[in-house]
């Protein structure tokens, strides 16, 4: 029993362990693809993954050259858990699922956040921490109410 | 709820929480070994009662485990950020387990002992992987918790030995997730409480049940390299529209817990055999099947709580 405890320590690090890194990473690759064309061609795999979608995020990795997104108010909110809602938004930002996003929801035109937060933390502790993830924001109010009954104003806009 | 366990947990010549797996009867220590009256013998190895001869299905999480030991602890964090899990996946406060006998199924290295331990709890921590290494060496020190090494299938406890029962994203990976389950509640003392979350049937965890059967099978320190390199390059450069399009067909973790948590996640989430994927209302419907009351589900998607009713 030892000696198979001691088999399962922890792996070294170093350049040597580097270089294996790296040959771990090219054999698993091959293998992942060749799985990954089984997988989508048995439809076992159905990533909602389509040409539509691969053009919408080639638009967004060239959000550079795109203005950014101006004020828009949040119409149709839904509670998700704990102290989260969930809004869809236009197709094509960059999210933080995809690289950085540059979204910012106002309050009644008081800035939310902080950005970027984790859904666990949007969730629990709410507060106006909030997540574009995909083509959604999750997102809580400033005093965890549900905002499609406090009557109040939820607008989202992209930062220059 | 009943008195709490007044005996302390850590007195190893006797660890009297323990009985046979078998037949219940209680257990002796005799030097290393744990002896049940009907002549069978369990070791105790490193002060870990051993009742599996090998860690049988869970070889990556014994691997993943002692690689990764002290990556989730709160202590080694220094944040709160298991504490905040713990708290919304079981729905329990310090105030309900202070003083109690708790039953973490499924320790790992052990992040939920080591809240359930800072609260006040008489823990016992289980697993069938050698993570109970790992969790042996961040708390055997503790004079309120017990790490040993069994199957959740067939534990070795007497009925009505627990006040509460946690199991949290370990049921999933046994080969029959309702019929393990089925044998904790019977473990708890009438009044006493299991609180459970799995993997729910949707988003990512739908696509990585596509994926379970073919990456179980990499060689685990071959496949933690892969992640190793994966999530580094992620981590380094987030804006790339490959990584994005790699994420919609085999989503790997981004928490935003530091790259060491999101390469034991990218790999905890497909090195494991089974990955068992369930309904909030099929996780319900467990619980009522089985007699348990005050079944409800917590703000957490397939995180559902019950109690053992006070029977006659």
């Amino acid at each position: 029993m030892e000696k198979d405890s001691l088999a399962k320590s922890s792996l070294p690090g170093g350049p040597v362990s580097r270089v294996l890194d790296f040959l771990s990473f090219a054999a698993v690759s091959a293998y992942l693809s060749l799985v990954l064309a089984f997988l989508l061609l048995s439809g076992r795999l159905k990533p909602g993954f389509s040409l539509k979608s691969a053009f919408l995020s080639a638009l967004a990795g060239a959000r550079r050259r795109r203005r950014p997104l101006g004020r828009r108010r949040l119409t149709r909110m839904v509670a998700e858990q704990g102290h989260c809602f969930v809004s869809a938004l236009p197709w094509g930002l960059v999210s933080d699922e995809q690289g950085r996003s540059r979204l910012k929801l106002y309050e009644d035109g008081q800035p939310l956040g902080p950005a970027h937060s984790l859904h666990e933390t949007v969730r629990l502790q709410g507060g106006g921490a909030f997540s574009h993830w995909g083509n959604s924001i999750y997102f809580s109010t400033s005093d965890n109410r549900d905002p499609s009954t406090s009557g109040r104003g939820y607008e989202i806009a992209e930062e220059e | 709820m009943s008195t709490p366990t007044l005996v302390p947990l850590h007195e190893k010549d006797s660890f009297h929480v323990l009985a046979d797996p078998d037949g219940g009867q209680p257990l002796k220590r005799e030097g290393d070994l744990l002896v049940s009256s009907s002549g069978r013998t369990f070791p105790v190895v490193r002060e870990v009662p051993r009742f599996v001869s090998s860690d049988l299905y869970v070889d990556s999480f014994s691997f993943e485990w002692n690689t990764h030991s002290t990556t989730q602890l709160d202590s080694h964090r220094e944040d709160q950020s298991s504490t905040e899990i713990f708290t919304a996946k079981t729905g329990l406060t310090e105030d309900d387990v202070r003083g109690k006998l708790v039953l973490d199924a499924g320790v790992g290295a052990g992040r939920f002992t080591e809240v359930l331990s800072r609260w006040g709890a008489q823990v016992v921590a289980v697993d069938l992987s050698y993570a109970v290494e790992a969790a042996q060496k961040n708390f055997g020190h503790l004079k309120n918790v017990l790490v040993c090494q069994a199957d959740i299938g067939n534990l070795p406890f007497a009925n009505g030995t627990f006040d509460f029962i946690v199991s949290i994203g370990v049921l999933h990976h046994t080969p029959d997730t309702r019929k393990y389950f089925a044998r904790l509640p019977r473990l708890l003392k009438p009044n006493g409480e299991i609180a459970i979350w799995l993997y729910p049937k949707e988003g990512d965890y739908l696509l990585r049940n596509a994926w379970i059967p073919f990456t179980h099978k990499i060689p685990d320190r071959l496949f933690y390299r892969f992640c190793r390199v994966l999530v580094r390059w992620a981590h380094r450069s987030p804006d790339r529209l490959a990584l994005a399009l790699l994420r919609r067909m085999f989503p790997f973790s981004n928490q935003g817990l530091g790259v060491e948590n999101d390469v034991l996640d990218t790999f905890d989430g497909y090195s494991p055999r089974f990955h068992g994927i369930h309904s909030p209302e099929e996780v319900t419907q467990w619980f009522l099947d089985l007699g348990l009351v005050d079944v409800r589900g917590l703000p957490w998607n397939t995180a559902v709580r019950g109690r053992r009713p006070v029977e006659g």
